[in-house]
């Protein structure tokens, strides 16, 4: 499930550096990203590559409160077969 | 540091992946040390035939043992493709590939006191620094590079990606250098050295530099810069952030423009890109702030409009807006070398936002892990050359016993934010060794 709100997307979003869209009056157009997070130090575990097969779905990965945080524009599909990541949906 | 240039063979209008593989081959050899000479180009496996994709008489290789010096007993370019194994500075991520309408190769570099490199103190067995790169072809974007941090993640020019194509920069289909086919490019320039790489393009449709064919061809430089290490500030923030990686990404070009031509303003359909980023860039303590992925590209140095209101923007000095110009000197007309420095907390790097201060940029007060750019101007093995500087990209000069080979880059010198604009009339060059310039002891 995506987030959708808009408030944490822009809070989110800019921790991670995600490309959030703007229209004009520099309202947030982006309406939903997928955002994940995990208290795994492991590099296999938090290797972009581990969570999603497309390699054009860019991984927008921060250190936020010591825990890792990645964000996507689209869907991952999350792999995460070490089962160590939860979504941020709210 | 070693370096390259390859000339490419405009005759060749191949737009095959599979067929532009050989020329990978050819770059990723020279990368590897199997090419001391051009005139080897083509004789290797998988590599195609001789003069097939660059003219060897007019490709330049600078690759003895003598360029390719590194800090410690690690070689510059190891074959391992293991991060944890490989020995060397720089190894294979994975050998050339190609298909359909696209190629690519994909290496890793290792910051020079990363302590896989053989003979690094066990002193700093706890820093493991490094990123990845991709070089690769499209028919549809031309050449991109895009590099990606420890994680696999923050994919850097941000418009770049590690899939089948990538732009390198702007992101849309206006700035590309060589798309549709094999012939759409010009030349090639690659560094590779333990303490940067870097990598340039141009494509001049226009033939000779003409100011009435200003408005034709495209070029791109892109360099990647380690800092000096410094114990208390790099290993502390990698042991909190693995993608913490001192040093930064300078990414730069024009497009629907000549760069060559002196003296004339950019047109106004040209385009243009500028990003200074890096991994892991400290953000108050414990606080790392991630590259934004959304850019203005029209904005640059203390304007950059990133989409964040917390954070704060490096720079380097001198300006990249500067106009620089020789003076005389005893010894001929100067300054020839300025070292470009970056500097990660400018007192207002972000621009005009009133609340993106160094102060709001994170919590505490300036300290070793605090504001970890507090260390003023690290240098990047890149120098500031006066405008216009010789007589193209590539040529090669020599200061003290060192040579240098050139980079033009983008129009400046009469406006303060932008390349785009009808002041600026001269064309920045910058200057990077061809020999290896190995790290600097820690501290």
């Amino acid at each position: 499930m995506a987030l959708t709100d808009a408030a944490r997307i822009e809070e989110l979003g800019s921790l991670l550096g995600m490309p959030l869209q703007y229209d004009s009056d520099e309202s947030l157009t982006t309406t939903e990203v997928w955002v994940y997070s995990t208290e795994s130090k492991v590099d296999s575990e938090i290797n972009a590559r581990s969570l999603c097969a497309d390699p054009e779905n860019d991984a927008r990965m921060n250190m936020i409160d010591g825990n890792w945080h990645a964000g996507f524009m689209s869907n991952p599909n999350l792999i995460d077969s070490a089962d160590v990541w939860s979504e941020i949906t709210e | 540091m070693a370096y390259f240039r390859f000339k490419v063979n405009n005759s060749n209008t191949s737009a095959s992946g599979s067929q532009i593989k050989e020329a990978m081959y050819i770059i990723y050899n020279c990368m590897l040390g199997n090419h001391t000479s051009a005139s080897t180009f083509g004789t290797l496996s998988n590599e195609g035939s001789a003069n097939e994709w660059f003219n060897s008489g007019d490709s330049i290789v600078v690759n003895d043992s003598a360029h390719r010096q590194t800090k410690h007993t690690g070689a510059l370019f190891d074959t391992s493709t293991s991060t944890t194994s490989a020995t060397g500075v720089y190894h294979v991520a994975s050998a050339p590939y190609g298909t359909s309408s696209y190629a690519y190769f994909d290496f890793y570099k290792r910051h020079y006191m990363n302590y896989r490199i053989t003979g690094t103190p066990s002193t700093y067995s706890n820093f493991e620094s490094y990123v990845k790169f991709r070089i690769g072809w499209s028919s549809n974007t031309g050449w991109w590079i895009g590099m990606q941090d420890r994680n696999a993640g923050n994919t850097l020019p941000t418009t770049s990606n590690f899939g089948t194509s990538g732009y390198i920069g702007q992101p849309s289909s206006s700035l590309e250098v060589g798309d549709q086919a094999w012939d759409k490019t010009d030349t090639l320039d690659l560094w590779l050295g333990e303490t940067h790489f870097g990598w340039a393009t141009y494509h001049y449709t226009g033939g000779a530099p003409s100011s009435s064919n200003i408005n034709a061809g495209s070029n791109h430089f892109m360099c990647w810069s380690d800092f000096p290490y410094i114990d208390s500030i790099d290993g502390w923030h990698q042991d909190q952030n693995t993608i913490y990686y001192p040093g930064v990404m300078l990414n730069v070009g024009m497009s629907q423009h000549d760069v060559r031509v002196r003296d004339v303003a950019p047109g106004t359909s040209d385009y243009s890109e500028f990003q200074l980023l890096r991994y892991g860039k400290v953000n108050g303590i414990g606080g790392y702030w991630n590259s934004p992925a959304s850019q203005s590209h029209t904005n640059y140095v203390n304007h950059s409009s990133g989409g964040t209101s917390h954070a704060h923007f490096g720079r380097i000095w001198p300006s990249p807006l500067s106009s620089i110009t020789g003076s005389p000197t005893v010894d001929g007309s100067g300054p020839i070398l300025v070292p470009v420095q970056y500097q990660g907390t400018p007192s207002y790097g972000y621009g005009t936002a009133s609340t993106t201060t160094v102060t709001s940029a994170g919590g505490g007060l300036a300290s070793a892990q605090n504001f970890g750019d507090t260390r003023w101007g690290p240098m990047l093995n890149l120098y500031q050359l006066p405008d216009e500087f010789g007589d193209g990209p590539g040529d090669r000069l020599k200061v003290g016993s060192d040579y240098y080979r050139t980079a033009w880059t983008h129009k400046k010198g009469g406006n303060s934010t932008t390349f785009q604009n009808t002041s600026n009339r001269t064309t920045n060059v910058y200057g990077m060794p061809e020999k290896s310039v190995v790290g600097p002891d820690a501290l």
